[in-house]
């Protein structure tokens, strides 16, 4: 559709913003001042740059755009100037255009009458049932978007058909949303529609993540729980010296590696404290010390740059290839997979854990046993 | 069987209620009986660390609240002595997730296993200690010298009097220092019992021990050469029925005195 008809406004007798957004609403009812350049003549009122741009959005919502603004207020004429909007007087211009093109219809009206640009009703209802449906495709294009986005098995190939119909039905929907917005009941002051759009993704994403700590909660206990084990057997972990044991299998790549890999990482630059949790369905790094009585939960590696002192549990979902790493490990308990084991008693909570000596270790699940090396070996 | 359960509680803060329930619930566990603590300080917990069983803890009671684990799964059993188990506080929630209701069903599944279960309440008179005494039928209310202390307590025992459950409730005085109360710089024992009129189980002397028990992770009651250590047992061969006088808890003077400075340098050495 092609915005080639202007549409004059005529508020110069508006007293106030309020009358200005009044009488503007009113006229934007009308079918004929879609698809438009409106061009608004304003009186003395004068209005800042966010009433501007509220009344610019509020145009914009009926796909016409406001391209001209006439006013007699100064800081009216600088918040246009500042929107790109035209300030210019009407009158004038509609003779210049007279005088450069022949006349086409009789201008300088409210009343003006609809030309070809006119949409017919029913064509309306076509467009509104089009729409109803895609716009249901679209959200289920979506999630599924989302869902691949998620999962990572799945071959690149079938992503890539999936993400090119996702394309093809959003260049769809952009062609076809625009006449339905016109039936939109108008909105009194809204931001323009991207900021819309941003913000709403990001209430996604908040509440995708709030669900994520959930899922992880109840997993991780899902995981401990499933073997039925009795506390009172938990063994101690053996030390790097004591784990000489345990046969070490030679590092093979698998296909748990690769999926911690491929998860996102998690960076917390802080102290976590007694009684406070992280939880991540991730990878988690945390650049600072971790104080007896916090959880660090993840469903990857838990990296610690500092001392670790509390409960970490590495490969929360089940995946035994997790590790814990800390510049100084001194946990109470370490948890990976469903493997879990406590710190022996004879070693005591020192005085002051913190010290410049450190022993990076790394604590690794081997058949079920959790045994901490040296970082160096 | 049907155990019983005994609620410690204080009203204010840094009395001892936690080394209290620690060190009756161990040395009624030495004494032949079943015991486990329960430790209702929910999110800050201290039970575990003075038992020395910080390391053991998977579930806690909120765990068993909201039935992600079987009560038994829950507990965890002393390192020397198996008649006593803990019932851990989870660390990282609050007191609002467990209800009184709750607490009393779990006390109630506790009582058919065990001959006693020492509820440790938590510091304050809101919604954590009102869940804590929910399953209780008896009472010991810890108290120091002092007069915040003693206000606090009783204001704690006007709280328990209020309670039909709650049967009885004793008095435990804590922290008497016996050189202070002899130049009256303290209130003696006889002037707490008389300003709250409440019958007394237990006089615990003053005793540096109890702050390196802590650290250690090991009740008191294990120390055989601690003042405070006999107290405690004093305190629960009296829990259990047995008539005990009062320990002396007054320092020997003159040459006996010498003597037990003596005795405990060596002690100490040996």
């Amino acid at each position: 559709m092609e915005l080639n008809k202007r549409y004059i406004v005529d508020l110069s007798q508006a007293q106030s913003p309020a009358d200005i957004v009044f009488e503007l609403s009113n006229i934007i009812e009308k079918p004929e001042a879609a698809n438009q350049k409106i061009w608004l003549k304003l009186g003395d009122v004068s209005l800042n740059q966010s009433q501007l741009l509220s009344i610019q959005s509020l145009i914009s919502s009926i796909n016409s755009t406001l391209s001209l603004v006439e006013s007699q207020s100064q800081q009216t004429e600088l918040a246009a100037a500042t929107l790109g909007i035209c300030t210019k007087d009407v009158e004038e211009e509609i003779e210049k255009e007279l005088e450069a093109n022949t006349p086409e219809a009789p201008l300088n009206t409210e009343n003006e009458q609809p030309t070809e640009q006119y949409i017919p009703m029913t064509d309306h209802i076509d467009n509104i049932e089009t729409d109803d449906t895609s716009s249901e495709e679209e959200k289920i294009a979506e999630e599924n978007e989302t869902d691949l986005t998620e999962t990572i098995s799945d071959s690149k190939n079938t992503e890539d058909s999936h993400e090119e119909e996702i394309k093809d039905k959003n260049i769809e929907n952009k062609t076809e949303t625009k006449p339905e917005e016109t039936e939109k009941e108008p909105v009194w002051i809204q931001p323009s529609n991207q900021n819309t759009e941003d913000t709403d993704t990001i209430q996604e994403e908040e509440i995708q993540e709030q669900l994520d700590s959930i899922f992880d909660s109840e997993t991780k206990l899902e995981n401990i729980l499933s073997d039925d084990k009795d506390i009172n057997e938990m063994k101690n972990w053996p030390l790097t010296k004591e784990a000489e044991e345990f046969e070490i299998p030679e590092e093979v790549m698998t296909d748990e590696d690769y999926e911690i890999l491929q998860m996102h990482t998690q960076y917390h630059k802080q102290t976590v404290r007694s009684g406070q949790v992280i939880q991540s369905n991730g990878n988690v790094v945390i650049i600072g010390d971790c104080h007896p009585g916090c959880e660090i939960h993840a469903a990857g590696d838990i990296t610690v740059w500092g001392v670790l002192g509390g409960i970490a549990h590495a490969g929360c979902k089940g995946n035994t290839k997790a590790r814990i790493r800390a510049l100084n490990l001194n946990a109470i308990q370490l948890r990976i997979a469903d493997s879990y084991a406590r710190r022996p008693d004879h070693i005591k909570n020192t005085f002051v854990e913190k010290s410049n000596v450190f022993t990076p270790e790394e604590a690794r699940n081997i058949n079920g046993s959790i045994v901490i090396l040296k970082i160096n070996d | 069987m049907t155990g019983r359960v005994i609620v410690i509680t204080s009203g204010k803060g840094g009395v001892g209620k936690t080394t209290t329930s620690a060190n009756i619930g161990t040395a009624l566990a030495k004494n032949g009986s079943s015991v486990v603590l329960v430790d209702t300080d929910i999110g800050l917990r201290n039970l575990d660390l003075l038992l020395g069983l910080e390391n053991r803890i998977v579930y806690t009671l909120v765990d068993v609240v909201e039935e992600r684990c079987k009560l038994k799964q829950a507990l965890v059993k002393d390192k020397k002595n198996p008649n006593l188990c803990l019932l851990a506080a989870a660390q990282t929630r609050d007191k609002s997730a467990v209800t009184a209701d709750q607490l009393k069903e779990i006390t109630e599944q506790l009582q058919e296993d065990f001959d006693y279960v020492l509820v440790d309440c938590p510091a304050g008179i809101e919604e954590g200690f009102k869940t804590a005494i929910s399953g209780a039928t008896e009472a010991i209310v810890v108290t120091t010298p002092e007069m915040s202390a003693v206000r606090d307590a009783d204001r704690i025992i006007g709280l328990l009097e209020a309670k039909d459950e709650i049967k009885s409730y004793k008095l435990l005085v804590n922290r008497v220092r016996p050189n202070m109360v002899e130049s009256n710089d303290m209130m003696s024992v006889d002037d707490v019992v008389d300003i709250l009129s409440c019958e007394l189980i237990g006089v615990i002397p003053e005793d540096t021990g109890i702050i390196t028990s802590t650290n250690k992770g090991e009740p008191i009651v294990n120390d055989e050469n601690s003042m405070a250590g006999k107290a405690y047992i004093n305190v629960a061969k009296r829990i259990m029925g047995e008539d005990i006088p009062l320990l002396d808890i007054n320092e020997p003077k003159g040459f006996a005195a010498f003597i037990a400075k003596i005795k405990k340098i060596f002690g100490a050495k040996g």
